[in-house]
């Protein structure tokens, strides 16, 4: 029984590392060379998030800092900045995502949102403060909307075609011990 | 049940802090390591994509084939306009093409009266585009030539046309070109007829801006700018683009190269390159008269 459990959660932490290289995967493609208008929200951040708050126990920490310091090395971002930033909003999530299971989604949302608006607003001071050339701020803050825009689509395609609805009593959270 | 759960919380959250303190510290370690030392993490960069992105081709090839063909799909319900316009293309390019082969057997001839010899230097190597940055804030493609190849930082890579970009970060088997259009790419050019030296100044959209104009009244759109090999980061010569005004009355560079199908790249050997060999060096040459000769140059090399 606990074997089984255990495996279980094994394949479900190797699914979300799944996921993360399929979109790293597909950024790469070179289908677009000339610079963008605008910029599409980040993917791959929207689902940690949604990851962080409905499913907790699938995403240790040690997934979510190396997935991300390896999209930071493999984007050419700067490297280390983006995967810190969402080590530390993903545990702050985690912790309070035993309360945002009982809040309603408005709170949820704008606890993201939150988040997401901090992490903008950090890595362009952490930039600016060690005098690297931060990105137009324009395009991030195009990012980090569209980002939290989408966190409702996920979180919607999640809750009706994957059934992932947040109810308290979910195994998971029982199982969040053994992280 | 909740009271195991807290229980075991209570036993495990010390623990569960440190490794996040650990986690987050050795990040943001990494980022400053960055900072301070930034050659040899881009080398470790470079080192990893090298060690990942041929792996990921065999995976590349059939995906970007899929989407190729749903993106062609799409433009085939504009197929009747398409046509069209193409034939009205191919009137005008009749006539072009009467011209250019005029052109081609007066350039013959005179090349023939020079004795020109075009510079034995510039050998090139092609590359295939493996993949692009994956982010929308770089702009840059990998190119499936490396070190073993020869390739060093630093040289230009053209396409058919034009110059495309010049090569920052080499891997055994992969090569970064940091696209002109880049927010941190800045080319020394020459405009053609008037022979002003400006600067190309990438700043993430296609059509670059052109900065440090002496004279701007002299620089009509349409005139043709090359680079100009000042500071011997790129041989001169190569065809950059053409100059054009936008709305707002500055003046952008249409670039030459076709950036909507980056496929194939050359990249140029050069062998006049030249090392960064101490901080400044770079920036302030040791006579800060502006723009030098190449025997000058030569001079102060030596």
């Amino acid at each position: 029984m606990i074997d089984r459990r255990a495996a279980t959660l094994l394949l479900k932490r190797m699914l979300y590392i799944g996921i993360g290289l399929i979109i790293i995967f597909y950024q790469l493609l070179p289908l677009k060379t000339t610079p963008p208008t605008w910029v599409g929200p980040d993917l791959l951040m929207a689902i940690t998030i949604v990851y962080a708050i409905r499913r907790p126990a699938y995403i240790p920490i040690g997934s979510v800092a190396l997935l991300f310091l390896f999209s930071d090395f493999i984007l050419h971002r700067p490297p280390g900045m983006m995967s810190l930033f969402m080590v530390i909003g993903c545990e702050w999530l985690k912790r309070r995502s035993q309360h945002l299971r009982v809040a309603t989604f408005g709170v949820e949302w704008l606890t993201i949102a939150l988040v997401i608006i901090m992490q903008a607003m950090g890595s362009h001071f952490l930039l600016t403060l060690t005098m690297a050339p931060p990105p137009p701020v324009g395009l991030s803050a195009m990012q980090a909307m569209g980002t939290i825009l989408l966190y409702p689509v996920l979180t919607g395609l999640a809750h009706h075609l994957l059934g992932i609805h947040k109810s308290p009593t979910d195994d998971d959270s029982i199982l969040r011990f053994r992280s | 049940m909740p009271q195991d759960l807290r229980q075991s919380d209570e036993f495990t959250r010390p623990l569960r802090r440190i490794l996040q303190a650990v986690i987050i510290l050795c990040l943001l370690g990494v980022f400053l390591v960055w900072r301070i030392d930034s050659p040899r993490v881009e080398r470790f960069r470079s080192h990893v994509i090298d060690q990942v992105m041929p792996s990921f081709t065999w995976a590349m090839t059939p995906v970007m084939a899929i989407t190729e063909l749903a993106l062609n799909f799409q433009s085939y319900q504009s197929l009747y306009e398409q046509n069209q316009e193409l034939r009205r293309e191919l009137q005008q390019m009749k006539s072009w093409k009467e011209a250019a082969l005029q052109l081609e057997q007066e350039n013959a001839r005179l090349l023939d009266l020079n004795k020109v010899r075009l510079d034995p230097d510039l050998t090139r190597v092609t590359g295939v585009v493996l993949a692009d940055s994956g982010s929308p804030f770089r702009q840059s493609v990998l190119l499936n030539v490396g070190a073993r190849d020869g390739i060093l930082d630093g040289w230009a890579t053209m396409d058919g046309l034009g110059l495309v970009g010049r090569i920052s970060g080499v891997g055994a088997k992969s090569s970064r070109v940091i696209l002109l259009t880049d927010a941190s790419s800045r080319i020394p050019a020459t405009i053609e007829p008037s022979g002003q030296s400006v600067l190309i100044v990438g700043d993430n959209t296609l059509a670059p801006p052109i900065d440090f104009i002496e004279n701007p009244e002299l620089v009509r759109p349409g005139d043709r700018i090359v680079s100009s090999g000042d500071g011997k980061v790129f041989p001169p010569g190569l065809l950059i683009g053409q100059v054009a005004k936008d709305p707002g009355g500055r003046l952008r560079v249409r670039l030459a190269a076709d950036y909507e199908r980056l496929k194939f790249l050359r990249v140029l050997r050069s062998t006049s390159r030249r090392d960064v060999d101490g901080p400044g060096t770079l920036i302030a040459p040791k006579q800060a008269s502006g723009r030098l000769t190449g025997a000058a140059a030569g001079v102060l090399n030596d």
